[in-house]
C-alpha cells in the first residue's frame, strides 16, 4: 500500500470498495417501501378517525356526566324528603322480603319493616308539629308587633290621660289634705 | 407525501451503498451496518412525515447514520476490530472471496480507525463518497473551513501512520 497522492491513495480504495451484496440492498429496499406504506396508511387512517373519535370522545363525556347528575338527582329525590322515597322505600321493602325465603325472618322483616314505617310517621308527626308550632309562634309575634305598633300610634293621647289622672289624683290628695288640716285644727280647738 | 416517499426511495438507490460503508468503517459489523442503515432510511422517513423540510436530504441521511452509528457503540454491541480480526471474523464483503482483497481491506481499515473519529470522518466522506465539503460542513455541525483544515489533517495523519506502519 503506497500513498502517493493525498486525493488518489490506495490506502483507500479497499474501503471504497465496501457496498452491499444486491440481494442485502433489496432486501432493506423492500422493508423501507413496506415501513413507508404502514406508516402512511396509519397515518391516513388516524387523520380520518380523528374528527370521529373526538366526537365519540365528547359524547361519552356528555353521557356520563348526564348520568352521573341523574343518579344523584335521583337519590336526592329518592330520600327520606324525597318525591320518589314512598315508591323506592315501597318497591326495595318487596325486594327485602321476596329474597327473603325463611318465614320466621320475613315475619322479622315485616315487623322491623311496621316499625320502621311507625317511626317515620312518628317523625314526620313531630316536624309537622313543630312546623305549626313554629308558625303560631310566628304569627303571635305578628300580632304583638302590630299591636305595639298600635300603641305608639296612640302615645300622646295616653300621656295626657295619664297626666290628667296625675292631676285628679293632687286634686283628690290636696283636698285630703285640706280636711286633715281641718280636723286637727277643730280637734285642737275641742281640746284646748 | 407520495413525493417524499419518490425521494427517499430515489436516495436510496444512489446512497446506500455509501451510507452502508460509512456505517461499516464504524461498526466494523455488516449485519449492525446494514440494520443502521436501514433505520437511517426510516427515522428519515418520520422526519419528513413530521412536517420537517429536508434542505440536504444527504447531509440528512448521514447525519442520522453517525447518530445510530454512536448509539451502537455507545451502547457496546460492537467489538473492537483487532478483537474481530483475532478471531478471524468476517470483516470484510463477503463478495470479496479473494483472501487478499479481504486483508487489504482490514488493514486499510485498521489504519483509518487508528485516526481520531472526527478526522477519519471527514476524511473518508471527502475522498471515499466523493462528498462536497459543503454537505460535509452540514453532516459534522462545523464550517467548511473547519472541515477543509481536518481533511487536510487527517491526509497528513493518515500518510504518517502509513509511514509507520
Amino acid at each position: 500500500m503506497t500513498m502517493h497522492d493525498t486525493e488518489n491513495n490506495d490506502a483507500l480504495s479497499p474501503i471504497r470498495e465496501i457496498s452491499l451484496a444486491p440481494g442485502e440492498k433489496r432486501r432493506i429496499r423492500l422493508h423501507l417501501e413496506a415501513y413507508i406504506d404502514v406508516q402512511s396508511a396509519r397515518t391516513s387512517s388516524r387523520s380520518r378517525g380523528g374528527w370521529f373519535s373526538h366526537h365519540v370522545g365528547l359524547a361519552v363525556v356528555v353521557l356520563i356526566a348526564v348520568t352521573a347528575g341523574g343518579t344523584v338527582t335521583l337519590a336526592h329525590w329518592s330520600g327520606p324528603d324525597g318525591f320518589f322515597y314512598p315508591f323506592r322505600k315501597s318497591v326495595t321493602e318487596r325486594v327485602e322480603l321476596a329474597l327473603t325465603f325463611d318465614d320466621e325472618e320475613r315475619l322479622d322483616k315485616e315487623m322491623e319493616q311496621l316499625e320502621r314505617a311507625l317511626g317515620e310517621e312518628e317523625l314526620f308527626a313531630e316536624r309537622e308539629f313543630a312546623a305549626l308550632a313554629a308558625e303560631s309562634v310566628a304569627e303571635e309575634r305578628n300580632e304583638d308587633e302590630e299591636e305595639n305598633e298600635d300603641d305608639d300610634d296612640r302615645a300622646p293621647e295616653r300621656d295626657a290621660e295619664a297626666q290628667r289622672d296625675m292631676d285628679d289624683f293632687d286634686r283628690e290628695l290636696n283636698g285630703l289634705e285640706k280636711e286633715l288640716r281641718e280636723f286637727d285644727r277643730e280637734a285642737e280647738d275641742e281640746l284646748g | 407525501m407520495k413525493d417524499y416517499r419518490q425521494q427517499l426511495l430515489a436516495a436510496y438507490e444512489q446512497y446506500a451503498d455509501a451510507l452502508f460503508r460509512y456505517c461499516y468503517v464504524r461498526l466494523q459489523d455488516r449485519e449492525l451496518a446494514k440494520d443502521a442503515v436501514q433505520e437511517a432510511y426510516t427515522r428519515t422517513w418520520r422526519w419528513l412525515t413530521d412536517g420537517n423540510e429536508p434542505r440536504n436530504l444527504r447531509a440528512l441521511l448521514y447525519r442520522t447514520a453517525a447518530n445510530i452509528s454512536i448509539d451502537e457503540l455507545r451502547r457496546g454491541r460492537t467489538e473492537s476490530l483487532d478483537a474481530l480480526t483475532e478471531q478471524g471474523a468476517d470483516i470484510a464483503d463477503p463478495s470479496a472471496t479473494d483472501p487478499s482483497v479481504a486483508a487489504r481491506l482490514a488493514e486499510a481499515l485498521t489504519l483509518v480507525n487508528r485516526l481520531e473519529p472526527k478526522y477519519r470522518d471527514a476524511l473518508l466522506m471527502r475522498h471515499v463518497d466523493d462528498m462536497p465539503v459543503k454537505d460535509i460542513a452540514i453532516v459534522l455541525g462545523e464550517s467548511e473551513n473547519a472541515v477543509s483544515v481536518r481533511i487536510h489533517r487527517a491526509i497528513a495523519k493518515l500518510k504518517e501512520l502509513h509511514d509507520h506502519a
